[in-house]
């Protein structure tokens, strides 16, 4: 089941993920950010990735979270999809992702992502009682 | 989301946020505007530009400490992150501050125009064998990779010397150089002020178009509104063929453009600087994190002008490679390069004083008048040539800038079209095979890497170039010299 939605933008592309935790809406951000950059082509695992960020807020935890995904997925040439995201405290964060090397007759279909936006970016912690969901917006 | 605020119509093509707005957003920062807001449009782009939040955007960027004359938005503004996009701000040297966000994630987004000698009855015949060569010759689209892979020192290299460093490499002409903004080399830039990251971004993808709404075009002159400004700018002929690059400084920009975000974030803290919108994150220009981004934004956009000097370089390869006579022979000459997303430090009048200033253009573009020592010497007498690339299927424009731009705006003018139309309603509206059947009903032949690019860039989702280069031209913050029409078209 897809675990977000695309929301309305004239000029770029917003998401909404959602989670049972945090984690998990980080998470699923992560996979909607290559659903537009590979149009939702599969991605089958064949490397693993790992990617461990810190900041001062919230936010800005999220923003570079993704931002050194983009890093990743342009130097390395590579996309990546089923991640897992494990929150220490609020501002620091640790994940891992599978991938493969980048295949331009199959995933190129979709958006070159430039960078994610403070714009919009909200980040709702449901608590243990109900879902968590970020919203993020992707400048492409 | 519609704008309910103040505003003032001052002629037909413009209209002012008063000064002594107040948003409740600004009431609860305890900001307010220290400058009026000014923006170009008549009756009808007004009423679709009032449809989204960019006036107030516009206002917001007149709270910034040190904003000089007025915060500005050219006829094709629309929404963008902090600063609006199609927006001017100029701040005092000394009191003012910079924004990353006022420049964008593509650091010197730019366009560069070759003329020919070529007529469309050359072309036209060998327009598919062009566009496929050009497609096969400059990487294009998401994942693309560069033909070449920089060093960690010739990155550098990119970084401080732009254009002249492909040119040094056998990327074009010398002579191109005299005819790019800056001369393809913005002084001040810092490469060890840019990321090891943003670094590794651009090396794997120096000379690569991008996706979107970059691409490559061949085109025809369609219509040539002041024939002798025309022919200093090297068109002679309704159906002359030109070509169009649109990219910009690539995964090495948007890294800059990230990386420095954040390091303002922290640096607005700091400083004290009261944000209406925290996308408007900024220091002062005089600071060392100000400074410190004014050369890493230098360096990328060294970089975007090396990029597009390459491309330009395999487009005359590829033209050879078809029409089989040499780049020169065609006339393949470069016109003019300039970008559109960019801050620079300027002397411009104001109120009869001289006064250095950090011009923020995002989406605009620099038009300077005639006489500007800054435009090179064979065009100064028109003024600067100003390069508004359109969407693919309709025209794309040549302007020159003018005086009246100069003490109005900033020597500014506006950049294009702008979108109307969400990515997601693009491709609902208007599926991939019926976009190319409608160029092709036009004698457009049109090459994309992507189906989805080709949905979402469709030419009903932008904005009407034609009425935003009408109102640059009414206004007078530019004047129409030649309209283009595409005959083909490469994208990502």
């Amino acid at each position: 089941m897809k675990r977000f939605e695309f929301v309305e933008h004239t000029a770029d592309i917003a998401i909404k993920a959602y989670g049972n935790d945090l984690a998990e809406a980080y998470a699923a951000s992560a996979d909607a950010m290559f659903e537009i950059i590979t149009d939702g082509a599969p991605i089958t695992h064949s490397d693993e990735f790992r990617v461990r960020v810190q900041s001062d807020t919230r936010e800005s935890l999220l923003v570079r979270f993704l931002s050194e995904l983009i890093v990743i997925h342009e130097v390395n040439r590579v996309v990546l999809s089923d991640f897992e995201v494990k929150l220490s405290g609020e501002f620091s964060l640790e994940a891992t992702a599978r991938g493969e090397p980048f295949d331009s007759e199959r995933h190129a279909q979709g958006q070159h992502v430039k960078g994610v936006s403070y714009h919009m970016l909200e980040i709702h912690d449901g608590g243990p009682a109900s879902e968590s969901f970020v919203r993020v917006l992707f400048d492409v | 989301m519609s704008w309910k605020g103040p505003y003032r119509q001052l002629d037909d093509n413009r209209f002012e946020i008063p000064v002594d707005y107040r948003s409740g957003l600004m009431q609860g920062k305890g900001v307010r505007m220290l400058v009026p807001g000014l923006i170009y449009a008549d009756n009808s782009s007004f009423a679709a530009i009032i449809a989204d939040d960019s006036p107030d955007q516009v206002a917001n960027v007149a709270t910034l400490p040190g904003i000089v004359g007025r915060s500005i938005a050219m006829p094709d503004i629309h929404h963008g992150y902090g600063f609006a996009i199609g927006g001017v701000a100029a701040f005092d040297s000394a009191s003012g501050v910079i924004s990353p966000g006022g420049v964008g994630y593509d650091i010197n987004c730019g366009v560069r125009l070759i003329r020919t000698d070529l007529t469309e009855d050359d072309v036209k015949p060998r327009i598919s064998k062009l566009i496929d060569t050009i497609f096969h010759n400059v990487p294009c689209g998401v994942g693309s990779e560069g033909r070449i892979r920089l060093t960690g020192g010739q990155s550098d290299e990119v970084l401080s010397e732009g254009a002249g460093w492909a040119v040094q490499n056998g990327y074009g002409w010398p002579e191109d150089l005299l005819v790019t903004e800056e001369q393809g080399c913005i002084d001040g830039a810092e490469p060890r002020n840019v990321s090891q990251s943003a670094k590794k971004r651009g090396s794997a993808q120096l000379g690569t178009l991008g996706a979107g709404n970059h691409f490559l075009e061949i085109q025809r002159v369609d219509e040539i509104f002041d024939r002798e400004t025309a022919e200093a700018y090297g068109i002679r002929d309704i159906g002359q063929v030109t070509v169009m690059i649109h990219t910009g400084s690539r995964g090495c920009g948007h890294q800059i453009c990230t990386d420095y975000l954040e390091l303002m974030r922290k640096a607005n803290k700091k400083y004290g600087i009261p944000l209406v919108d925290l996308e408007l994150a900024c220091a002062p220009a005089s600071s060392p994190e100000g400074q410190q981004y004014f050369g890493a934004m230098k360096a990328g956009a060294n970089f975007a002008w090396a990029n597009r000097q390459m491309i330009m370089h395999w487009i005359r390869e590829s033209f050879e490679a078809v029409m089989k006579r040499s780049a020169r022979n065609m006339g393949m000459h470069q016109v003019y390069d300039i970008a559109h997303n960019m801050a620079k430090l300027e002397e411009h009048e104001i109120d009869g004083k001289r006064r250095w200033l950090y011009v923020h253009r995002k989406g605009a573009t620099r038009a300077f008048g005639p006489g500007h020592p800054a435009v090179p010497e064979r065009y100064r007498p028109f003024g600067q040539p100003v390069l508004i690339p359109g969407d693919m299927g309709t025209s794309s424009y040549l302007l020159a800038g003018t005086d009246y731009a100069m003490r109005e705006a900033f020597g500014s003018s506006c950049h294009g079209a702008g979108r109307a139309m969400s990515r997601t309603a693009a491709r609902k509206q208007h599926p991939a095979d019926e976009v190319m059947a409608d160029l092709r009903s036009k004698g457009i032949y049109l090459r994309a890497r992507s189906h989805r690019v080709i949905s979402e860039e469709a030419p009903d989702a932008y904005k009407d170039i034609n009425k935003v280069v009408d109102v640059s031209d009414r206004a007078g913050i530019a004047r129409k010299i030649v309209r283009m029409t595409p005959l083909g078209v490469a994208k990502g």
